[in-house]
């Protein structure tokens, strides 16, 4: 695979080998490139979302005014396209298939052309969604969530038809791609490291796609399950989710048995909740490291923090409940969801006094990666308090469904998600590009621009959602007199926001322009210009394996700097004072 | 045994007097070839002292076993929904027009003919492992080593084929099983408890279907594979495979008998 | 050497794995998850929270449907947690 036997090939062979490889480079390229085309299509939709609300009456070219039920098939896909086919996949799949062998002292994943299948098939996942466009009736309009009995009759609704199975297909496909790329990234972790790999010496973002994968394996069946019942409500006759007399556009669905909504909302959810983990655990485990790399410190309490990661992953098994406190759920099963939900605050919170206490009085190099993974911190704590807000089902009676939940979730999960893909961006863009470096000016102006806008975009979602503003409404005008109150208290808050997410999207411009210019930008072929320690910085861990190369070895543990801030101890050299390492922190040499 | 925890660079004293002695000639200027992949040779064996990732293919069978589990745990997790929702399913029910609570589930009678099918399943699970030993038998392994033809790959290709049949019969078994019931009028959505009858038959016979033709590509690796241990992992991870659907189908039917 | 100092010390705690004589992160993990369900599982008989209307469909629920949906919970939620730590008692082994 390698370019200088292939230089002479054709140029449409090159790229035919290079797309259908199973060599995890090409791989992780093609689950970004996944990411890459729905982050685009998604942000264009949530533009469409934001119009509407802060100009009802305004046409879409093309297509005339945005109907109620456009909306929510704009809700149901931009959810559905940034969850699923960018948070979740690039992320864990397309960083990790790209780095988590390196960091490992690994040559490759395991199963390559297992992982490969998983590959192609989530790009056939988002293929298929991407085609609920087209077909008659449209795209679906339950929402991410896909509540029936909405989603379990094409009566329902426009787009509930053909649009609604489409989202089905595409979803199951995306399950069992995904549930693939765990199982390969789990055994690469478990077992492809490389001599004096223990499990204590893992950088914290293996941590991280350790934990994520776990989750995967556990949650995607179940949603396939979910799935599955739900394709055999809608076609097969069948009773999972559909309560008995149904009454749907003057139509009584009659079926034997009585299901009920509530069923599919607890699958759902055990699957949902999870997701959202896999979401944010390898950002988690990323900002560690890069704090802890341009601080030139130690991580702070690091096998705490392995503890953390696995312990948020183990508590975001038993919280789903906490999505359902208004859906009809016993309140007493609730409170123990609501105890757990805020138990996982414990660990979160460790994490982030860990990130914190890692750069306190230091004298970071602020590089633009290290400007996004304090951003990571900035969000997350901004997100997450909000989450144990939540968390209480007496609070959750009046925040659910308003634009609360969004403001939290957006801060959480998307931005910070969103923020920790930059930060990894800038920090392994030269070593997935020959040493070239992005342009740091540009950079910091993508950080700060970004930054500024997504807390102008989504902390105001706080405020309308005091205030009332409710989710899923495509708008309050035209409505009876309370909504108009409620519109003018949060009117403004909604230009505003809608003000924020153009500038948010536009600013993004600024980072594809980095990129393209720094493509073109001869290679530097510089080899560890972060002066980082973990493995994946380690001369030849790109390099083919080959016979003559010497096989990895770790020596210690990551994150070991000088404390004259300059010299530092990478993983694949022994460190000459283990002894000094011995006595200060008291305990066999790590 | 956590060898890569040594530290490199130790100095391991090598013994004095003929080194290797698996490997050496003892004079006779020829001495026989060794398979440097399979870090076999007895005494000889310098397995930990070869990097990881070259130490034999008990490497590539734990890697083979590790990614089955993870992929067999997330395939439970997909039963457990569908048992989930089942229990839940058992006691639903609607109000009628008196405010009283009716629970309208019928327990689907399984047909006699599943008991036949559980007792075939669990004879293809022990024909399966009579194969998978046998890709593991020292005497053959040594002989097969030696070039003596390939007595590991006969002996499993013939449990394994047995495997196969029984395997077909339990799939022709539940086959029956569904034609008798739609005979009886109890289709898919003929009420709450056959649709799981259905569903959670229908799933495992997929599965299991999954399993034959990975049973049928195990075959093929034993007649065409021209490494040891390619074969060995292809056994070794099907008949895994087919044991937990084994014990899946036990769960399953219990459920569908006694939870009903 | 330093090498030696940390071969020295490996073969004082007579040449076993010296991460084995001392918890080990994963077993930490352990016991602090238990503790965490345990501090979490504990608060079951406070006062439920939740608003009128969940109260009267829940006393609308016949104690069967509620007793399913809570053997339905604890089964699925029990299969995730079971595999998750067996998943990782396995693999502390693991080199």
């Amino acid at each position: 695979m390698s370019a200088s036997s292939q230089s002479a090939a054709p140029r449409t062979r090159r790229i035919a080998h290079a797309v259908f490889s199973a060599h995890h480079r090409n791989i992780g390229f093609g689950y970004l490139t996944i990411s890459a085309v729905a982050v685009i299509i998604g942000t264009i939709l949530s533009w469409l979302m934001r119009a509407h609300l802060a100009w009802p009456n305004w046409n879409l070219p093309l297509h005339g005014p945005i109907l109620p039920e456009d909306y929510l098939a704009l809700v149901t896909m931009h959810g559905t396209l940034m969850l699923f086919f960018v948070l979740t996949v690039a992320p864990q799949s397309g960083f990790g298939n790209l780095i988590l062998p390196a960091q490992l002292g690994a040559r490759r994943m395991a199963f390559p052309r297992l992982n490969a299948l998983g590959m192609w098939i989530t790009a056939a996942g988002l293929a298929v969604l991407l085609c609920a466009f087209f077909v008659p009736g449209g795209s679906p309009i339950a929402g991410w969530t896909s509540y029936p009995p909405l989603s379990a009759s094409s009566l329902s609704g426009p787009g509930e038809g053909p649009g609604q199975d489409i989202w089905l297909l595409s979803l199951a496909l995306f399950c069992i791609g995904g549930t693939i790329s765990a199982v390969v990234t789990l055994t690469t972790i478990v077992k492809l490291r490389c001599e004096g790999m223990t499990w204590r010496r893992l950088p914290l973002t293996v941590w991280g796609w350790f934990t994520a994968a776990m989750l995967a394996v556990l949650a995607f069946s179940v949603l396939l399950a979910a799935i599955l019942l739900l394709f055999c409500d809608r076609h097969l006759g069948s009773a999972f989710f559909i309560p008995r007399g149904d009454f749907i556009d003057s139509t009584t669905i009659l079926r034997h048995g009585s299901g009920s909504p509530l069923l599919w909302l607890h699958l759902f959810w055990f699957f949902g909740h999870p997701e959202v983990y896999i979401a944010i655990l390898p950002g988690m485990g990323l900002t560690s490291m890069v704090l802890a790399n341009f601080a030139r410190r130690r991580v702070f309490a690091y096998r705490l923090m392995i503890a953390t990661t696995l312990a948020i992953g183990l508590l975001g098994i038993i919280v789903w409940g906490h999505h359902m406190f208004v859906a009809g759920l016993n309140p007493f099963a609730g409170t123990a969801f609501a105890a757990a939900s805020m138990a996982i605050a414990i660990p979160a919170t460790a994490k982030v006094l860990s990130w914190l206490a890692t750069v306190w009085r230091s004298r970071p190099q602020l590089s633009t990666a290290m400007l996004f993974a304090l951003g990571f911190v900035s969000l997350f704590v901004a997100g997450g308090l909000s989450g144990i807000i939540v968390a209480q089902p007496i609070l959750d009676e009046y925040l659910h469904n308003t634009f609360f939940v969004v403001g939290h979730f957006h801060l959480i999960m998307a931005m910070a998600g969103v923020f920790g893909l930059f930060c990894a961006t800038y920090y392994w863009f030269p070593l997935l590009f020959n040493g070239c470096m992005l342009s740091e000016r540009i950079g910091r102006w993508h950080f700060w621009l970004t930054f500024v806008f997504a807390y102008t975009t989504f902390l105001p979602m706080y405020f309308s959602g005091l205030a009332g503003e409710p989710r899923h409404y495509a708008q309050l005008t035209g409505l009876n007199a309370p909504a108009q109150r409620l519109l003018g208290a949060t009117g403004a808050a909604q230009l505003h926001i809608t003000a924020g997410a153009f500038a948010l999207g536009l600013t993004q411009l600024l980072f594809f322009f980095n990129i393209l210019r720094t493509l073109r930008t001869p290679p530097l072929l510089i080899q560890n210009p972060w002066s980082a320690t973990t493995m994946e910085w380690s001369p030849n861990a790109f390099a083919e394996p080959a016979d003559d190369l010497p096989a990895p070895i770790v020596y210690h543990r990551p994150c070991h700097y000088a404390d004259d801030g300059l010299s530092f101890f990478p993983q694949w050299l022994p460190s000459p004072s283990t002894k000094e390492m011995e006595s200060t922190s008291k305990r066999e040499p790590e | 045994m956590p060898t890569i925890l040594t530290p490199p660079g130790i100095h391991k004293p090598r013994r004095p007097g003929p080194h290797d002695p698996g490997e050496g000639d003892n004079g006779s200027g020829r001495r026989p070839p060794t398979d440097k992949r399979t870090g076999g040779n007895g005494d000889g064996d310098n397995w930990s002292d070869r990097p990881q990732g070259r130490r034999g293919p008990r490497e590539r069978i734990s890697r083979a076993r590790v990614g089955l589990f993870f992929a067999l745990g997330g395939d439970l997790m997909f039963f457990m929904a569908l048992v989930s929702v089942f229990f839940v399913a058992k006691t639903s029910g609607h109000f009628d027009a008196y405010s009283r609570y009716i629970n309208d589930w019928l327990p689907t009678a399984i047909p006699t003919i599943l008991w036949l099918n559980t007792a075939v399943l669990l004879l293809s699970s022990v024909s399966a492992e009579i194969a998978r030993r046998s890709m593991f038998r020292e005497t053959d392994l040594m002989d097969e080593w030696f070039g003596f033809g390939r007595p590991t790959s006969r002996r499993a290709a013939l449990w394994l084929s047995a495997t196969l049949v029984l395997g077909a019969l339990f799939l022709a078994g539940q086959c029956v099983a569904w034609s008798q019931l739609v005979s009886q009028h109890v289709f898919f959505n003929s009420n709450a408890s056959s649709h799981f009858f259905y569903l959670i038959t229908v799933t495992h016979a997929v599965h299991l279907f999954l399993g034959i033709g990975a049973l049928i590509v195990a075959l093929g690796f034993l007649f065409r594979s021209r490494q040891l241990a390619s074969r060995q992992v292809m056994v070794d991870a099907t008949v895994w495979y087919w044991h937990a659907m084994g014990i899946l189908w036990i769960f399953l039917f219990a459920v569908l008998e006694y939870g009903q | 050497m330093n090498i030696q100092s940390s071969v020295s010390l490996s073969e004082r705690s007579g040449s076993k794995d010296p991460d084995a004589a001392r918890p080990t992160p994963i077993a930490c993990a352990f016991l602090a998850t238990i503790l965490l369900l345990l501090v979490t599982f504990a608060t079951i008989p406070a006062q439920a929270q939740g608003c009128t209307q969940c109260l009267d469909s829940t006393r609308a629920t016949p104690p069967a449907v509620q007793a399913a949906y809570r053997h339905a919970i604890y089964l699925l939620g029990g299969a995730g947690v079971t595999l998750f730590l067996a998943g990782l008692y396995l693999l502390r082994r693991e080199p």
